[in-house]
């Protein structure tokens, strides 16, 4: 491994949450999580010596990792070079704040997310990464203006599925 | 105003309730560098190869042409063919060749462009670009090769039809008149046939990728 590669599995590891959080509300199935999770590693490796460092590495990864599952053709049946990995147990509440409610609340918060459309599943994500509306618009390609105007559309669409009496309208 | 009030604080809390929530780090440095040195091949690089392989072939028809000094078009039908057609067919080749290299090297550029660091709209803006130059691309070739070919089949099916030996029974006149008809329905019947094969062809390779492409730009062009 050279030291740029070295770097760069560095960084992704400490940072791999991110990736793992946009392949949670991409995929449904266990292999199609690892897939993107892959795919997302590769596509930031590729594109690793555009990082300039004029913003966050985290920021970068949102961008890079959302730009790749919205693009990427699911594939359904691949073989796959890792063992076999089960979102669902990749997250878990923190084990100070671990609450049976509070869990099965991340459960339906997720599923709701999913019913999003791909780019408003992009926006709640960066919103609730508490990620300032400067970096969602730029992530976004979009302006400030416009990515409050989607956010507050996305927010209200979640708000509506959230409720107990949502009947998947 | 309480209502607004009220939806900042529930989303407050289902944003502590995401945050609250712990990532195993599931992949250790060994794992991930494997992952780099994986190999993808993602919808726009399918459709990049797909024309790259097309090119290749006709280069490697006009090498193999140049080197061999045999041509593709001669066989015992052909000999009626005069030497002017041909030359004069395998010019306008040459020249449908140059023109794929220059599409070949547009389709290149706008994919070299397409890069995941960029912004989901400009991301989207520069796939719409390659998917208008694969597009062009086709319907370059189906055109050059329709070009090429009405000329070139109307003229030889004529002097096909006047070798026949029902031909030679005509007065020249009838039968340089009839000769005409035949080299008609012959270039409509083959110029069916190409645009059929094209869609055929072009619908099945190309249209699965850029359908694929299609949909999440769809979702993409949302955010317009």
């Amino acid at each position: 491994m050279n030291s740029k590669e070295l770097d760069f599995t560095q960084l992704i590891k400490e940072n791999q949450g991110i990736v793992h959080k946009v392949c949670r509300i991409y995929t449904d199935t266990p292999e199609e999580h690892e897939d993107l999770f892959q795919e997302i590693v590769l596509q930031l490796w590729k594109s690793f010596d555009s990082f300039k460092g004029d913003s966050k590495f985290s920021t970068w990864m949102y961008r890079v990792g959302l730009n790749t599952a919205i693009t990427l053709i699911r594939k359904k049946s691949k073989s796959l070079a890792f063992t076999s990995l089960d979102s669902e147990h990749v997250f878990h509440l923190k084990a100070s704040e671990y609450d049976e409610e509070k869990e099965e609340r991340l459960k339906t918060l997720y599923a709701c997310i999913k019913k999003l459309n791909d780019v408003e599943r992009a926006l709640v994500l960066l919103y609730l990464e508490d990620l300032p509306y400067k970096d969602i618009a730029e992530t976004m390609g979009i302006s400030e203006v416009n990515a409050r105007v989607k956010m507050n559309r996305a927010k209200e669409k979640l708000k509506e599925m959230m409720n107990p009496n949502y009947g998947g309208k | 105003m309480e209502g607004n009030s009220t939806n900042n604080q529930d989303f407050d809390d289902l944003k502590s309730l995401w945050q609250s929530q712990e990532v195993e780090k599931t992949y250790d440095t060994d794992e991930i560098f494997k992952m780099i040195h994986r190999k993808s091949v993602n919808s726009v690089q399918w459709l990049f190869i797909i024309t790259l392989i097309e090119v290749l072939i006709g280069i490697g028809l006009s090498v193999w042409t140049f080197i061999s000094g045999k041509n593709l078009y001669i066989n015992e039908n052909m000999k009626v063919a005069s030497e002017e057609m041909l030359t004069k067919y395998e010019n306008f080749s040459h020249l449908g060749l140059v023109g794929s290299f220059l599409i070949f090297g547009i389709t290149y550029f706008y994919y070299k462009k397409i890069s995941s660091s960029l912004s989901v709209s400009e991301l989207m803006q520069s796939i719409m670009k390659f998917r208008k130059i694969v597009v062009g691309f086709i319907i370059l070739w189906v055109s050059i090769t329709l070009i090429l070919s009405i000329p070139y089949m109307m003229e030889l099916s004529a002097q096909i039809y006047l070798h026949t030996p029902k031909a030679g029974h005509l007065p020249e006149n009838d039968a340089v008149h009839m000769a005409k008809k035949v080299g008609l329905i012959v270039t409509i019947v083959t110029a069916v046939v190409i645009l059929l094969f094209s869609a055929v062809y072009y619908g099945i390779i190309y249209g699965v990728f850029l359908r694929r492409l299609g949909k999440n730009l769809k979702e993409l062009k949302s955010i317009e």
